[in-house]
């Protein structure tokens, strides 16, 4: 393995940082403490370029976007460890500067010198502003943009405006061309863009509340979908300029019989097992193809690395309890296209379903209370399905989702509520032969697992 | 009754859409109407409220080039009573002018305050504030702000900023006309002023929802009166 340069010459302030955050590291084990992001913390107090001064391998790619990116970054480090390389990430620490320099440090030694083959770190949208330059990596995988977090994030257009901002000139982009969002930022860079062909379940109206490119972004026209998934999520033309949807460089078309997908490009094409049944997963692993193969890795050596790999189960995983399968997936809370696609998902899901809503942002409550304005943006419509015969509103916020889910057209008669997560989980009915979804947020993981424990033990 | 949303398609940000949807649904026999091809329903048929909503602020550019054609119409409109709710940025479009750094974008002049863009200066806040002794709930978050609507303040902020920063007051009423920065699902948030608005339409029966709605707006504004209890998102 070979270092790259850093950008910038190591320093005293370096050093000192670069020996104290990484002297933190076995203190705070010592005392019992986790070495989340507090080793960067220290490193970005003393230094505050410190990634830009520190080592890196030769390889170093960058993803961001508003869904699916932790999914595609832990997938890219799997797959890249499978396949013989040595890796480092972000996986268990945050998206910010001072989480990715935490994960890092694990790549250097105290001399400075890389000890990996390949960086792979998860970047939000706003952070990419001092990580991107400071750490200059070869390749940014832009998963898609969709409304987020609107306290933070205010609209998709604006996140688009900050990464247009951010993206350092030259850098290469892995773009998603099925999102006319995200695939038209920084349009000076070089890039390749994947997507997804049509499929028998595309839709060319929307059926979602939310539609962010139902104008055309250039002339204000009306937009036609030759095909759509979800959201503004397709192949789409403005009837009035012209303005479209990007050719695919890189090419999925799904066998939903056969539990695969075939990704072509310039190069060939490989067949791959579907991570899941769910769409965004089928982004996610075209992604992840596309951005192998942009690396230079071959459709065979591609899917040889993924044989090897296990998906996490921390997004989704099930049980079986007295013939019910309980089933915990990840809903991320202020995350309206998130918790849309799950909705979407369950009531499309064959036999009878009973809820449990936890996703709740319980580190907001501790100082104000959760914006709740995601709701109204979120399809809880779905959730009206006669397929989905229970739910039960838990947490802090029980009471907006009632409300939410009344105004949605549930009937009143399949919604309990409780605030408290382990007691509304003693109302969930628990019937034999019905899937239950324990849907929780970031903030609820912890909750959930003691929730989904609770059931099993009961 | 017919309640026009007006736009969804330029103002249809942070579920904002649900205000109109739930003030038609507060009306018995009320009908939700909508523009055909950019051409907004109250120039083609009779409507008794018109409710618009939050933007991105290229759509306030969209925006303003369909309605000010029709200027004097929704002059008239506000003069002779009919209701209107515009919530977020979407106050601004009946102010005199958008000022972004030293250039202007000129809106339809219906009312004298001025509105200043700033992207690299977002706030958002929690918000709690009085309206003819109804306490007023939700959510702000500001890329601009408007001046001089000390004239005629829809709401008195008890937690939370006003129109700017410097403001106590928030919003812009005059006559039915309600504009306020607070955005998102203002009404089901608010069912007594739901209810207002629905009495200002000749309604006096309950809010869609009502106990439901009432219980979480209870809630809620025990959370907004708890000591120590932060209101500025930082």
């Amino acid at each position: 393995m070979s270092d790259k340069k850093a950008k910038k010459p190591a320093t005293v302030r370096f050093w000192l940082a670069l020996w104290a955050s990484k002297l933190s590291i076995p203190l705070l084990k010592a005392t019992g403490h986790t070495a989340t992001n507090f080793p960067g913390k220290v490193a970005m107090r003393l230094c505050p370029d410190f990634l830009s001064r520190m080592a890196h391998p030769e390889l170093v790619i960058a993803v961001t976007g508003t869904n699916g990116k932790t999914t595609v970054a832990n997938l890219l480090l799997d797959t890249l460890e499978a396949s013989g390389r040595r890796v480092c990430g972000n996986r268990e620490s945050s998206n910010m500067y001072s989480g990715v320099t935490s994960a890092l440090l694990k790549s250097v030694s105290v001399f400075n010198k890389c000890r990996v083959d390949a960086d792979v770190v998860e970047v939000d949208e706003h952070a990419t502003r001092l990580i991107l330059p400071d750490m200059a990596p070869d390749l940014l995988i832009v998963t898609n943009l969709f409304r987020d977090s609107l306290m933070r994030n205010a609209h998709s257009e604006f996140v688009a405006s900050r990464l247009n901002k951010n993206i350092p000139r030259g850098l290469r982009l892995l773009l998603n061309a099925d999102d006319l969002i995200s695939c038209r930022v920084a349009p000076e860079n070089p890039r390749a863009y994947f997507g997804i062909e049509k499929m028998d379940t595309d839709v060319t109206e929307c059926v979602n509340r939310i539609n962010d490119v139902r104008i055309c972004p250039k002339c204000a026209g009306r937009m036609e979908y030759e095909y759509r998934r979800y959201h503004h999520i397709g192949r789409a033309r403005c009837a009035d300029c012209g303005f479209a949807s990007p050719d695919y460089d890189y090419s999925a078309r799904l066998d939903r019989a056969a539990g695969t997908m075939t990704i072509t490009d310039g190069g060939g094409s490989g067949t791959y097992r579907l991570l899941s049944d769910a769409i965004y997963d089928m982004y996610n692993l075209t992604a992840l193809v596309a951005a192998l193969r942009e690396l230079g890795m071959s459709h065979g050596e591609i899917g040889a690395a993924l044989s090897k790999v296990k998906i996490a189960g921390i997004r989704r995983d099930e049980a079986q309890v007295r013939g019910v399968r309980v089933i915990n997936q990840l809903a991320k809370d202020k995350n309206s296209i998130g918790c849309s696609r799950v909705f979407d998902y369950i009531h499309t899901q064959p036999g009878k379903k009973e809820l449990l809503l936890m996703m709740n942002s319980l580190l907001d409550e501790g100082h104000w209370s959760e914006n709740i304005c995601w709701y109204y943006d979120c399809d809880y419509e779905f959730l009206a399905d006669p397929s989905v015969t229970h739910i039960v509103c838990a947490g802090p916020r029980y009471k907006d989702m009632k409300l939410r889910l009344l105004l949605a057209g549930v009937p009143e008669e399949r919604i309990s509520m409780e605030r408290d997560e382990m007691r509304a989980s003693d109302l969930l009915k628990m019937e034999p032969g019905t899937d239950v979804y324990l849907l929780y947020g970031t903030d609820t993981t912890d909750l959930m697992f003691e929730v989904r424990r609770h059931l099993l033990q009961k | 009754m017919k309640v026009e949303l007006l736009f969804p398609e330029l103002c249809g940000l942070y579920g904002d859409t649900h205000n109109a949807k739930y003030l038609a649904a507060g009306i018995p026999g009320g009908e939700l109407t909508e523009a055909r091809d950019g051409v907004p329903a109250f120039v083609r048929e009779k409507v008794d409220a018109i409710v618009l909503g939050s933007m991105t602020e290229r759509n306030q550019g969209f925006a303003l080039e369909r309605l000010m054609p029709y200027r004097e119409q929704l002059r008239d409109l506000i003069e002779g009573g009919t209701v209107f709710l515009a919530t977020g940025n979407s106050m601004e479009l009946f102010g005199q002018e958008i000022r972004v750094g030293e250039s202007a974008l000129p809106c339809l002049g219906i009312f004298d305050y001025r509105s200043v863009r700033r992207m690299d200066d977002r706030r958002s806040c929690f918000f709690l504030g009085q309206f003819e002794g109804m306490e007023i709930v939700g959510n702000k978050g500001q890329f601009s702000y408007s001046y001089g609507t000390e004239a005629r303040p829809f709401i008195r902020v008890t937690g939370g900023f006003g129109s700017n920063p410097e403001s106590a007051n928030e919003g812009w009423r005059y006559k039915n006309f309600f504009g306020t920065y607070l955005l998102g699902p203002f009404l089901p948030l608010n069912p007594p002023f739901t209810r207002y608005l629905l009495s200002v339409l000749g309604s006096d029966g309950p809010v869609p929802f009502e106990k439901e709605s009432l219980a979480a707006y209870e809630y809620r504004l025990r959370e907004l009166k708890r000591p120590g209890r932060k209101f500025l998102f930082e």
